[in-house]
């Protein structure tokens, strides 16, 4: 079942859309927040792990490219951001959590209403299928 | 364009590339280029499988599919393993462009097929020796 149902409809005691609401946007929203989520963990890591700093920028620019298409970053809660301890575990871990991002992509372009959001949500998590290939 | 539409050009792009890259694994040698020659050969098993979905899909639409053409417009490559690596790459783009369409023309029931097969075809590029770009659409 797609996220947008877990939201107060009409008559359920939430405020309902208004008639002329762009039904992409509570998405585009969600979709944003978990994009600047895996900025801001690949940032950490980034930043934490020198070493693997090349191999982690085009990940963190990827990201902000995808952002940006979207409205730009926003701020996530700093606690739930913390970079792996281990630099050994860094790329593994990153590669769950890039994962974890290209599976709700690929929902959440299935669950676009637009088919222009559609392909902009497939071709972020073909993106993040293809750097998740150089991890 | 319509989702019928879409399919069509997708199913297109599909023959094309059926044909385009059995002509390149047919032109690599397997002893010389191992690992190229098996990727041709996953990459020819995996356009027909697409190919033949799709075929299906335009059927479950009431559409007639579209025929291959009788010849695809392909350069002599024999013995040349950076350009047919090249040319398996080119193909592998324009079928990832296709399926960004066929994303955007698709009901939501039936979409995810396309953008599954969009990140199967964005990872055959990587294998091939791509880099990671921004894919259809923007």
């Amino acid at each position: 079942m797609g996220r947008r149902s877990q939201a107060p409809r009409a008559g359920q005691g939430g405020p309902g859309p208004s008639p002329t609401a762009d039904p992409d946007t509570e998405l585009v929203a969600l979709v944003l927040t978990e994009i600047s989520r895996a900025h801001a963990q690949v940032k950490a890591n980034r930043r934490a792990h020198r070493p693997l700093a090349g191999q982690l920028r085009s990940l963190e620019r990827l990201h902000a490219r995808h952002a940006d298409e979207l409205g730009g970053l926003v701020e996530v809660p700093a606690l739930t951001i913390a970079a792996e301890p281990k630099q050994e575990r860094v790329l593994a871990r990153l590669g769950r959590l890039e994962n974890r991002l290209q599976q709700q992509l690929v929902r959440d372009s299935v669950e676009a209403d637009s088919g222009a959001l559609a392909l902009l949500l497939a071709s972020m998590a073909a993106g993040v299928a293809q750097e998740r290939a150089f991890l | 364009m319509t989702y019928l539409d879409a399919l069509q050009d997708t199913l297109a792009a599909e023959q094309a590339a059926v044909f385009v890259i059995g002509y390149l694994g047919a032109q690599t040698s397997q002893s010389a280029e191992p690992e190229l020659a098996a990727l041709l050969r996953d990459a020819y098993g995996a356009h027909r499988a697409r190919r033949d979905d799709l075929v299906a899909r335009v059927r479950d639409v009431d559409g007639e599919p579209v025929a291959a053409a009788a010849s695809y417009d392909i350069a002599d490559v024999q013995g040349q393993p950076a350009r047919i690596r090249r040319q398996a790459l080119q193909v592998e783009r324009s079928c990832a462009a296709t399926y960004g369409f066929l994303v955007a023309s698709s009901p939501t029931a039936e979409r995810r097929f396309a953008v599954d097969t969009l990140i199967e075809v964005a990872l055959r590029e990587i294998a091939l020796g791509g880099r990671p770009r921004p894919l259809p659409g923007r």
